[in-house]
């Protein structure tokens, strides 16, 4: 049995009698950049804030590192907890310089030994050093925000949504950058974001959470593949329901006969998901015949809006397709999800 | 470069942006209306020849003067500063139980007069006389001027920064020292050194307490003299103490980073305060004690026992109705004036605009005498018909009180962006008219802030009242002056208590309000 | 009695005041030939006595603006040749003699001025004595014992009374200093104030002076007769902790100083204000002035309702008129640091 870096148990919070979390369980390796996936208002910032110590929880256990930061009876204040933190939108003390926010953390010695320039030197704000936040672009706040948390080598860095505030091409790049960093560091890492690209981009696991629980935790493929019910797969992308009736390792639906992913139930009704990319073009004569009704061109591929076998959805079709074609027939690649209907 | 500048001034993104033709000819008035004291103070101070000016301004009379001011004039702010951030600290960011009362009471003293709250500790003692009793009294006077804005800066912090020091280590006390006082301390310093220019000004107070101060002094050489520059001189030097201040608040300003968008979204922690709450409920007594129960058990004394009380009580309701009559309209054409001096330099830039917007605060340290015989000496030459005529004193009101409306205005104004005006212009509305709808309505809480301080200001104002309001005019201010000046204590002291209670009303009804928009 | 004629009065100048208050915002009064325009800095309560009176024997209304006489002085030097002003009622001789030595003020009808003894006139005339007050040591019976009390003012100047006494800069002070500068010379009066400044306690007004003696923090005071008599009205003579006291001879402690009334050169209704100032100087508006304040009146056969000792007493070889301005006081004050 392997030794859990950051091990989180039981946790639960509530705000005004209104429980949050109901009863957390989260395990991470050391050297795992974990992201926390979930829609607004779910607890992920809740439960991020109580994983740095910033308040306590109601019950359960935190342990770090094999040190105990929470249990009954026992809460190890933020300040003692040696965990980095990224706030939304970086909030860097506006009245301090650059070097000044990335020194924050340190003691005088640790700045003359030179960890400030050592931290602008990884996150590339080389020269910046004298300047004020409010002069900095907002990626180069962010990458500060990121330093200033590094600077003090904590033994876990959190990240609640940091890229926020970044405009979407910036957001991807910085994001690479951060994620690119935290590996070269060897950082242990949480990262809270309700975008499932960046959590793909970036993390090694993700732990999906649904109103104050984790609903499933894995790698990316994993979740987005084999999600573990029908709302983490919205989560993780769009998708195409279709009722069936399971037969073994298939299922018959309205598109047809659908290969079924090992391990789902073998009888009996379901719902079936599928991924839109597992809509594919048909050769002549095979497959359902279907009608585009609207297209949007995305450049690698074509957005198509389809009717096929009684119903409408969206699905990707090569962008080479002439834009005259209005029916086809397409087939279902790959294999199916099914959730036993209740 | 441009750019630099327009970041730190936060709502100008890239380029420099000239005011609208309105706005410009706007400020032009109160531009007027502050350069007269100036002039006045130049001319006169150069008619005394550059011998007498040297040697006027050499004299060891003069190093005690400048002494005594500097000491009055740093140790107030900073008592005061103290005390108000310890006594924000408690009512915002502790478990305070009474707060809400404590609040209040923190900010009444601000309905009394200095001159009535030293007058009344001055009778309790001379070891509340001279330097020693006059920093203790100007200091308990001064504490609600700086604890307001720090109320409101603490308030305005985001909870984020605090989480992020704590990820990094630090303690309460670091916290406080490294994160939260940096972040009010522009508010602390402006409130500060707003503290610091009505030390300059002081006289009534200072008088009472025998202190010697500029003031003090301008008032003795018209006293022995009539008329003479030495006065003038003396003013000068005043000015030039003033500068430092309204240079000082500009520079604050400019480092002040605006946060617009987003409020804190999680309220702000409290700390709980556990044994030490009786500690604190303790203090807050003996603050509210000295600094409005002294003063206010005096006047009932004074209302109780002098055997000429109630000489004077039919003059009551005159002097209410000619305090309120000056005081209000005072007050709102301050705030009228106030109002494009500040959205020329918040929204705008332009020499001549920041050079305006820092005038009034030269003459706020000078003593309302100075300021009274500068409008007589320019209204009877060039604008006779103008001349003890109402308009007259309240144009002198608001030179004496600009600053007051300015700083609560452009509170106001720093947190509404450009953006809405532009806004509005972009849906066809002209200048004037898209300040009006867009801009004028969110600036509406700082204008009822400016106002009220105003005419708080304006109902104790005396000298110019005397000298140049219609023959006849009585408010609550000439008739205390008047009654002690009889030594009539008694019958003086219900209007001294007609004014702390006007002036009570206000400034409750400002603390609750301001409180409540956040809670 | 005393307290029923002021009542009476005030009640009076509130009416007027009311109906001032509510044409306010008209706009200033224009002078019409039969109002005059007062500026005053007596004590307003004597004046309100007086301005009544006068209009109810002459039907002449007078608009009064009240402030303290220095600034009043100062006012109408700034205004200069436009001045609005008919009289100037000044609480000291100095700031009026100031106008006079700036050539601001009229001659002052023969008649009127023979109605007072010529030391308590202008030497040119220009301006009047209209009530008279003395000059005193105000002290402290349980401080000081009687015997104790300087002999002269100029004894204050000296180590025995190091603490012991407090003065005030304006109000009667530089009328002092010109006494002393008239009686003992320039060089006398610089050591005084010297003496005075070093060992003395600097009080910003008479009442303050007066009422730091009465509470016993401070054993004398140089100061006016009034303002005893004034804390003795409210709190009753018999309970007060304070007393006067004033050396005898040729002492500058023992001097007479006046408040003064004259008109300017620019009055649009010169008539009517030289029959002010007349009318300043007959029984009735005497009498009603010395209902109001411990002062003496400059003509013959008025008694004060206060308990005042004689006006003859006070032997000072020296006459408000001589003391002018005070100019050479200012200077000697800044000589020695004072101001």
């Amino acid at each position: 049995m392997t030794m859990r870096f950051l091990s989180v148990e039981g946790i639960r919070k509530s705000y005004r009698g209104h429980e949050i979390l109901h009863g957390v369980d989260l395990k991470v390796e050391a050297g795992t950049i974990l992201a926390l996936l979930g829609q607004s208002g779910c607890g992920k910032t809740t439960l991020l804030r109580l994983i740095a110590g910033f308040e306590p929880a109601d019950s359960g256990h935190i342990t770090l590192d094999g040190r105990v930061l929470e249990e009954p009876g026992r809460h190890v204040p933020a300040e003692r907890r040696h965990i980095g933190y990224v706030p939304q939108e970086g909030t860097l003390f506006p009245h301090l310089t650059v070097a000044g926010n990335i020194g924050f953390g340190l003691s005088s010695t640790q700045i003359r030994d030179g960890r400030v320039e050592e931290a602008m030197r990884l996150t590339g704000l080389g020269g910046l050093g004298a300047r004020m936040p409010s002069q900095i672009s907002g990626g180069q706040q962010q990458r500060t925000a990121l330093a200033r948390a590094l600077a003090p080598r904590p033994s876990l860095i959190l990240l609640d949504e940091p890229f926020n505030a970044l405009d979407m091409a910036l957001r991807r790049s910085v994001c690479a950058d951060v994620v690119a960093l935290l590996r070269t560091q060897g950082a242990t890492a949480i990262l809270v974001t309700h975008d499932p690209q960046e959590a793909f981009d970036s993390a090694d696991l993700i732990a999906v959470m649904q109103s104050g629980r984790i609903a499933q935790c894995a790698d990316p493929a994993t979740l987005y593949n084999s999600p573990a019910d029908i709302d983490v797969a919205r989560m993780t992308g769009p998708v195409i329901l279709l009722d069936g009736t399971l037969h073994g390792d298939h299922a018959d639906t309205m598109l047809g006969r659908v290969t079924v992913q090992a391990g789902a139930p073998t009888s009996g009704r379901a719902t079936i998901l599928l991924r839109r990319e597992q809509i594919v073009q048909a050769e002549p004569g095979q497959g359902i015949a279907a009608t585009i009704h609207r297209r949007m061109f995305r450049g690698d591929h074509i957005l198509a809006q389809v009717q096929a076998g009684g119903m409408e959805f969206e699905t990707k079709l090569a962008s080479n397709i002439p834009t005259s074609l209005t029916s086809l027939h397409i087939s279902v690649q790959g294999a199916a999800m099914a959730y036993p209907v209740l | 470069m441009s750019n630099r500048l327009a970041f730190l001034r936060g709502q100008i993104r890239g380029r420099s942006i000239r005011s609208p033709l309105w706005l410009s000819l706007a400020i032009l008035l109160p531009f007027g209306l502050v350069m007269l004291p100036i002039a006045y103070v130049v001319v006169r101070g150069m008619e005394a020849g550059p011998s007498v000016i040297v040697s006027d301004l050499l004299r060891p009379y003069t190093l005690h003067l400048l002494v005594n001011t500097l000491i009055i004039a740093t140790s107030v702010p900073i008592l005061a500063g103290i005390i108000a951030i310890s006594a924000a600290w408690f009512t915002e960011r502790c478990d305070l139980a009474y707060a809400r009362f404590w609040r209040v009471a923190t900010a009444l003293p601000l309905a009394m007069p200095a001159y009535v709250s030293s007058f009344a500790w001055s009778s309790l003692g001379p070891a509340f006389q001279e330097m020693g009793g006059a920093i203790l009294i100007l200091t308990f006077y001064s504490v609600p001027l700086v604890y307001l804005p720090v109320c409101a800066a603490l308030r305005g912090l985001d909870p984020s920064f605090e989480d992020v020091a704590r990820s990094l280590g630090q303690g309460r006390v670091q916290i406080f020292r490294r994160v939260i006082l940096p972040q009010i301390r522009p508010a602390l310093a402006g409130a500060g050194l707003l503290v610091a220019s009505h030390m300059l000004a002081e006289f009534g107070a200072l008088s009472f307490l025998r202190v010697e101060t500029f003031t003090t002094a301008i008032f003795e050489q018209y006293n022995a003299q009539f008329n003479n520059q030495t006065a003038a001189l003396l003013s000068g030097v005043l000015m030039v103490l003033c500068m430092p201040i309204a240079f000082g608040e500009a520079r604050l300003r400019r480092r002040r980073v605006a946060r617009i968008g987003r409020g804190n979204a999680r309220a702000l922690p409290r700390l709980a305060l556990g044994r030490v709450q009786i500690l604190a409920q303790a203090g807050f007594m003996a603050l509210t004690a000295l600094s409005f129960g002294v003063p206010l058990v005096t006047l009932g004394f004074w209302l109780a026992e002098g055997t000429s009380a109630g000489h004077g009580i039919a003059q009551i309701g005159p002097a209410l109705l000619g305090s309120l009559g000056y005081a209000l309209p005072g007050a709102a054409l301050t705030t009228l004036l106030a109002i494009p001096l500040v959205l020329a330099t918040t929204y705008y830039r332009g020499h001549l605009a920041r050079f305006a917007d820092r005038l009034p605060y030269l003459v706020h340290g000078m003593p309302g005498i100075v300021v009274a015989l500068a409008a007589v000496w320019f209204a009877i030459r060039y604008a006779g018909p103008l001349y003890q005529t109402s308009l007259l004193v309240l144009l002198v009101y608001a030179v004496l009180t600009l600053p007051l409306a300015q700083s609560s205005i452009r509170a106001s104004a720093e947190l509404v962006p450009r953006e809405l005006d532009e806004i509005a212009r972009s849906l066809g509305h002209a200048p004037f008219r898209a300040f009006v709808r867009a801009t004028l309505p969110n600036l509406m809480p700082g204008i009822a802030a400016a106002a009220s301080l105003v005419a708080l200001q304006s109902m104790r104002e005396l000298t110019a009242t005397l000298l140049l309001a219609p023959a006849g005019t009585v408010t609550l201010a000439t008739e205390f002056w008047n009654f002690t000046a009889d030594r009539a204590y008694g019958a003086a002291a219900p209007f001294a208590a007609a004014l702390v209670l006007l002036s009570g009303v206000p400034v409750t009804i400002f603390t609750l309000r301001s409180f409540r928009v956040d809670e | 009695m005393a307290p029923i004629n002021r009542r009476t009065l005030l009640r009076s100048g509130a009416t007027l005041g009311a109906a001032l208050g509510s044409a306010a915002f008209i706009g200033r009064a224009h002078a019409e030939a039969d109002t005059l325009t007062l500026y005053n800095g007596q004590h307003r309560a004597t004046t309100e006595a007086l301005v009544a009176a006068f209009t109810r024997e002459t039907g002449i209304k007078v608009i009064t603006r009240n402030a303290e006489s220095p600034e009043l002085a100062s006012q109408i030097i700034e205004e200069g040749a436009r001045s609005p002003a008919d009289l100037f009622f000044s609480e000291q001789s100095p700031p009026i003699a100031s106008l006079q030595e700036k050539g601001l003020l009229a001659p002052i009808d023969a008649a009127t001025l023979k109605l007072i003894a010529p030391r308590f006139a202008a030497k040119d005339g220009t301006w009047i004595g209209v009530n008279a007050r003395t000059r005193v040591i105000t002290y402290n019976k349980k401080m000081i014992a009687e015997a104790d009390l300087p002999k002269s003012i100029l004894d204050f100047a000296t180590p025995a009374f190091a603490g012991k006494f407090g003065y005030v800069k304006q109000d009667g002070f530089q009328e002092q200093i010109m006494a002393i500068v008239h009686i003992h010379g320039s060089t006398a009066a610089l050591q005084w104030l010297k003496g005075v400044k070093q060992y003395g306690r600097s009080y910003n007004g008479n009442r303050i002076a007066s009422t730091a003696v009465e509470n016993g923090e401070v054993a004398m005071a140089l100061s006016n007769n009034y303002y005893w008599y004034s804390l003795a009205r409210e709190k009753g003579a018999a309970n007060l902790n304070s007393a006067l006291h004033s050396p005898l001879g040729a002492d500058a402690g023992n001097i007479v100083n006046l408040s003064a009334a004259g008109t300017l050169k620019t009055s649009r209704n010169p008539q009517a204000a030289q029959r002010f100032l007349a009318f300043m100087l007959t029984p009735v508006a005497q009498q009603a002035m010395m209902a109001t304040s411990a002062e003496y009146s400059v003509i013959d056969g008025i008694s004060s309702p206060f308990n005042l000792p004689p006006l003859s007493r006070f032997t000072a070889p020296v006459t408000p008129a001589d003391m002018g301005s005070a100019t050479e006081a200012y200077a000697l004050e800044r000589e020695a640091g004072m101001i």
